[in-house]
C-alpha cells in the first residue's frame, strides 16, 4: 500500500494539475519565400513557467498554417502533420529548422526579409496568442546551422 | 496487507510490460529499411536536365568537387535548412567556389527547370539546380540509393519523404563520404575540407 501511495504522489507531483500554465512565445520568425514558391515555414520558442498546456491550433494571416513535425530516420526525412503539441509544465518547447515547425502554404503574398507575418496560436488552456513572426532570408538560418 | 502489496506489484509488472510492448510497436523502434548499396552499384554518370532546360551530365561537374543533395522545392523545412547550411559550410571550407552544391529534385512532377532554377538562386550563393523526366530522376535516385516517396496531405496536395543525406564527391567524381542531416557542423566541415583539398 505504501508503494501505491508513493506512486500516486509522484504522479500528482509530476502533473502539476492545479497550477495554470504561464506561456510566452519568443523569437518568432518565418523563412523568406523562394521566388515562385507559395510555401514556407515559421518557428518560435514557447516558454512555460507554469502548469502543462497544449498548442491545439495555428493559423496565419494571408496563408494556410499547420503544425508539422519533421522526423529523420536512417537519413530519410519525413514530414507529418501534428494534431497538437504538448507543452509540459515548466518547460521550453522550441520549434526549429529540421524539427517541429509551422508550415505555411498558399501564401497570398511572397514573404520578404523585413516583413512580418501574423500567426495566431491557440492553446488549450492559455487561449489565443497572436504572434508576429519576423521574416528572415533563407540563407541565414538561425540555431545550430 | 500482503495481498494488497502483491496486487500493486502485479499492476506495476503489467504496466511495465505494456510500456515495453508499446515501445516495441512504435514506429521509432522499428528500424527503417537500411539501404545498403554495394559500392560497385553506387553512383555512376548522371543524365539530368539543368535550370536552362538543357541536358546536364556529370561531365559538367567534374574538375571541381561537388556535393549532391536531393530534395524538392515545396519542402518548407529540411531542404532550405540543408541548402543554407551547405552554403555556410562551403564559405567556411574555402568560399563559394570551393565546390559545387548540386540540388536534385525528387519531385519532377512539380519541379521543372524553371522551379529548380529559381529555388537554387534563393540562397545567396551558386547552387546547381537539376531536374529531369520522372524516369531520369528515378534512375538517379536508384544510382545513389536515394529513397523518395510521395505522401498525400489532403486537398490534392502532397509532400515528399526523402533521403536528406548529402553525398560528397571529389574533383574526379569519386564518391568520398556522406553528411547526415543530424551531423554536427564540425565533422561535416572536416569532410568538406577533405574533398576540397583532395
Amino acid at each position: 500500500m505504501r508503494i501505491a501511495a508513493a506512486v500516486a504522489l509522484l504522479l500528482l507531483a509530476s502533473c502539476k494539475v492545479s497550477e495554470p500554465p504561464a506561456i510566452s512565445v519568443e523569437d518568432p520568425w518565418a523563412r523568406a519565400t523562394v521566388p515562385g514558391q507559395a510555401g514556407s515555414a515559421a518557428y518560435f520558442t514557447i516558454f512555460n513557467s507554469g502548469g502543462a498546456d497544449k498548442l491545439i491550433a495555428v493559423s496565419a494571416t494571408g496563408a494556410n498554417a499547420s503544425l508539422h513535425s519533421t522526423s529523420m530516420t536512417g537519413g530519410v526525412m519525413r514530414m507529418r502533420p501534428l494534431q497538437s503539441l504538448d507543452i509540459p509544465a515548466d518547460s521550453t518547447v522550441a520549434l526549429d529548422p529540421g524539427g517541429i515547425h509551422i508550415m505555411l502554404s498558399n501564401l497570398r503574398q511572397p514573404l520578404s526579409a523585413g516583413d512580418t507575418i501574423r500567426l495566431q496560436l491557440k492553446f488549450e488552456k492559455s487561449g489565443e496568442r497572436p504572434v508576429d513572426a519576423a521574416v528572415r532570408p533563407g540563407e541565414m538560418p538561425e540555431s545550430q546551422m | 496487507m500482503r495481498r494488497a502489496r502483491l496486487i500493486v506489484w502485479a499492476i506495476v509488472a503489467v504496466t511495465l510490460a505494456a510500456i515495453a510492448v508499446l515501445m516495441l510497436m512504435s514506429p521509432q523502434a522499428s528500424p527503417p529499411q537500411q539501404r545498403t548499396v554495394a559500392r560497385t552499384d553506387f553512383g555512376g554518370p548522371i543524365t539530368l536536365v539543368g535550370a536552362d532546360g538543357k541536358p546536364f551530365g556529370t561531365a559538367q561537374l567534374v574538375g571541381k568537387p561537388y556535393v549532391l543533395f536531393f530534395g524538392f522545392t515545396h519542402c518548407p523545412d529540411t531542404c532550405p535548412t540543408t541548402l543554407a547550411r551547405l552554403v555556410k559550410l562551403r564559405r567556411d571550407a574555402g568560399g563559394d567556389s570551393a565546390f559545387h552544391i548540386v540540388f536534385v529534385t525528387v519531385d519532377p512532377e512539380r519541379d521543372g527547370p524553371r522551379e529548380v532554377g529559381a529555388y537554387s538562386k534563393a540562397f545567396g550563393a551558386p547552387i546547381v539546380g537539376l531536374t529531369g523526366s520522372p524516369e531520369q530522376i528515378a534512375k538517379v535516385e536508384k544510382q545513389f540509393g536515394i529513397f523518395a516517396q510521395k505522401v498525400r496531405t489532403g486537398g490534392g496536395d502532397y509532400t515528399m519523404d526523402h533521403t536528406a543525406t548529402v553525398l560528397l564527391f571529389d574533383r574526379n567524381g569519386k564518391f568520398v563520404a556522406t553528411i547526415s542531416p543530424d551531423e554536427q557542423d564540425g565533422p561535416a566541415l572536416e569532410k568538406l575540407k577533405r574533398i576540397t583539398a583532395a
